[in-house]
């Protein structure tokens, strides 16, 4: 579905240039749940960003399959607190220039896959922040993209939350078929929910490897020796951060 | 048994304006002031019928409320044209805001010779003054409306793909609404201040020329009949403006927030 050949991404920097991604390599196959794993400053914003088309590329290509539609969830849900839930997941669709009518009962089918539809007249400051989250994966849903494009969707959210919603991430995964590229720093979550995980290092791509762990999958799999295994796999090969000792303070 | 809020608001109100009435009074029956000094409240109900019957008062009432009301409009208009582009560029943002600031430490009171001369003796003076009042902090609110746009919600809508115009409409607009009600709100009472300094340079007409012919005639009923009807002008006005407040943003405004 996406290509990305030779991707560099340099940005003018104060003194000089600062390089975010280098020569990557990097494709997405229809329905795959791949994450992109990295810590903070290693471009993985960067690359969502290239990828939805907001910013141009320094050198190398990005082919997308014609006419595919792309969906993006962002660290925090931006909602925009004067509209109504229901009309913060229709934003798109009125911005696509779409008949109010139609706005309104997409929005709502979008809210009810997250189990959201209750909260349709409600404000944003109305709800908790795993709630305002799924809300805006509802916006992100609402136009019917076939890529998801998730920026640690739940990084800001409790640890039992996060994994709440990462099952109820993965089910609608397999009842939508869409393709999702998944952002984190979360080992546990990258393995949890990908098919495919990147690693990303200071824009460089370190490795790829694919999660063995049989689907579907939900709160037991956390607990399994398959998992903790895998993750300790993962953990082996990402760099030691270079400027933090090995041993213990 | 619970009374509903609004109505123990009023109660409240009209508890404070009781007290307020029986210390008047109060003061009146220990102290024993000379009329010109410090009416009673009753030589001033007296007063304000009197005006009333030679149909006075009504006509000043008339021309002081057309005088805040088009200020206090010309004001907010040329506020928000000034501020939003003042708001959008950088540079023109620096060029400017030294100038506005100069000129908004100016007392207004100081320019009003100047109008007049410029302007005439007639009512469109006062509408100036008024407005010009109002201007300073419209234009200053109207800027810090519109810087109030969130990067976050920005960054959204790039990615929604929205053009100049549904940026404007469907982001910058409603993030600076706030912004634009806390300029109309601070204006609202300044409207009624603008108006009555407009009336200070003299035309005959006006709550202001009432003040000043009271003022010389030693007739301080008259003075505190003025007073309180200014008192609420600028309070029903205020209030207007709240209820405003109250109906565009209410839902949603100074809560928790994302």
């Amino acid at each position: 579905m996406i290509k990305v050949d030779n991707l560099t991404m340099t940005f003018r920097h104060n003194r000089g240039m600062m390089t975010v991604l280098e020569d990557l390599h990097f494709h997405l196959e229809a329905s795959e749940f791949v994450t992109i794993l990295g810590r903070s400053g290693s471009g993985k914003s960067t690359l969502l960003d290239l990828i939805m088309g907001l910013i141009k590329p320094t050198a190398g290509t990005i082919v997308r399959r014609p006419g595919l539609t792309i969906g993006y969830v962002f660290q925090k849900p931006a909602l925009l607190p004067w509209r109504t839930v229901l009309h913060n997941v229709s934003l798109p669709l009125e911005i696509a220039g779409r008949p109010r009518k139609e706005c309104n009962e997409r929005a709502q089918e979008a809210l009810r896959q997250v189990g959201m539809d209750h909260a349709n007249y409600g404000y944003p400051f109305q709800l908790s922040g795993g709630m305002a989250q799924r809300v805006a994966i509802a916006r992100a849903l609402v136009q019917n993209p076939d890529i998801l494009l998730m920026d640690e969707p739940f990084a800001a959210l409790d640890p039992m939350l996060r994994d709440n919603l990462n099952v109820n991430l993965l089910k609608l995964w397999h009842r939508t078929g869409k393709t999702i590229l998944f952002v984190t720093h979360s080992i546990n979550e990258a393995v949890f929910l990908s098919d495919r995980i990147v690693i990303l290092e200071e824009g460089r791509m370190i490795t790829e490897r694919k999660i063995p762990i049989p689907r579907p999958r939900d709160f037991d799999t956390f607990g399994s020796e398959l998992f903790v295994h895998t993750v300790g796999e993962i953990r082996k090969v990402m760099p030691i951060q270079p400027n933090l000792p090995r041993e213990p303070l | 048994m619970t009374i509903p809020r609004i109505l123990r608001n009023l109660a409240a109100a009209i508890g404070l304006v009781l007290s307020i009435l029986v210390v008047w009074q109060l003061i009146i029956w220990v102290f024993a002031p000379e009329e010109w000094l410090f009416p009673s409240p009753r030589a001033v109900w007296l007063r304000f019928w009197e005006l009333v019957e030679v149909d006075a008062l009504q006509h000043h009432v008339k021309v002081t409320a057309i005088e805040v009301l088009a200020g206090y409009a010309l004001g907010l208009v040329l506020g928000v044209l000034t501020g939003y582009p003042i708001s959008q560029l950088r540079i023109v943002e620096k060029i400017a805001t030294p100038y506005l600031v100069a000129a908004n430490s100016v007392p207004l009171v100081a320019f009003a010779p100047l109008l007049l001369l410029w302007f005439g003796n007639g009512i469109g003076t006062k509408i100036i003054v008024a407005g010009l009042i109002v201007y300073f902090p419209m234009t200053m609110s109207t800027i810090a409306g519109f810087h109030g746009v969130s990067p976050m919600h920005a960054r959204l809508l790039h990615s929604m793909r929205a053009n100049k115009w549904q940026r404007f409409r469907y982001l910058e607009l409603p993030s600076a609404v706030p912004g634009l009600l806390a300029g109309m709100k601070i204006g609202a009472p300044l409207a009624v201040v603008g108006a009555v300094v407009g009336e200070f340079l003299g035309t005959g007409e006006g709550l202001g020329h009432l003040i000043l012919e009271a003022n010389g005639l030693l007739d301080t009923a008259q003075l505190f009949v003025a007073i309180i009807i200014l008192a609420f002008f600028g309070i029903g006005f205020y209030l207007m403006t709240l209820s405003l407040e109250l109906m565009i943003i209410g839902p949603w405004h100074n809560k928790r927030r994302m």
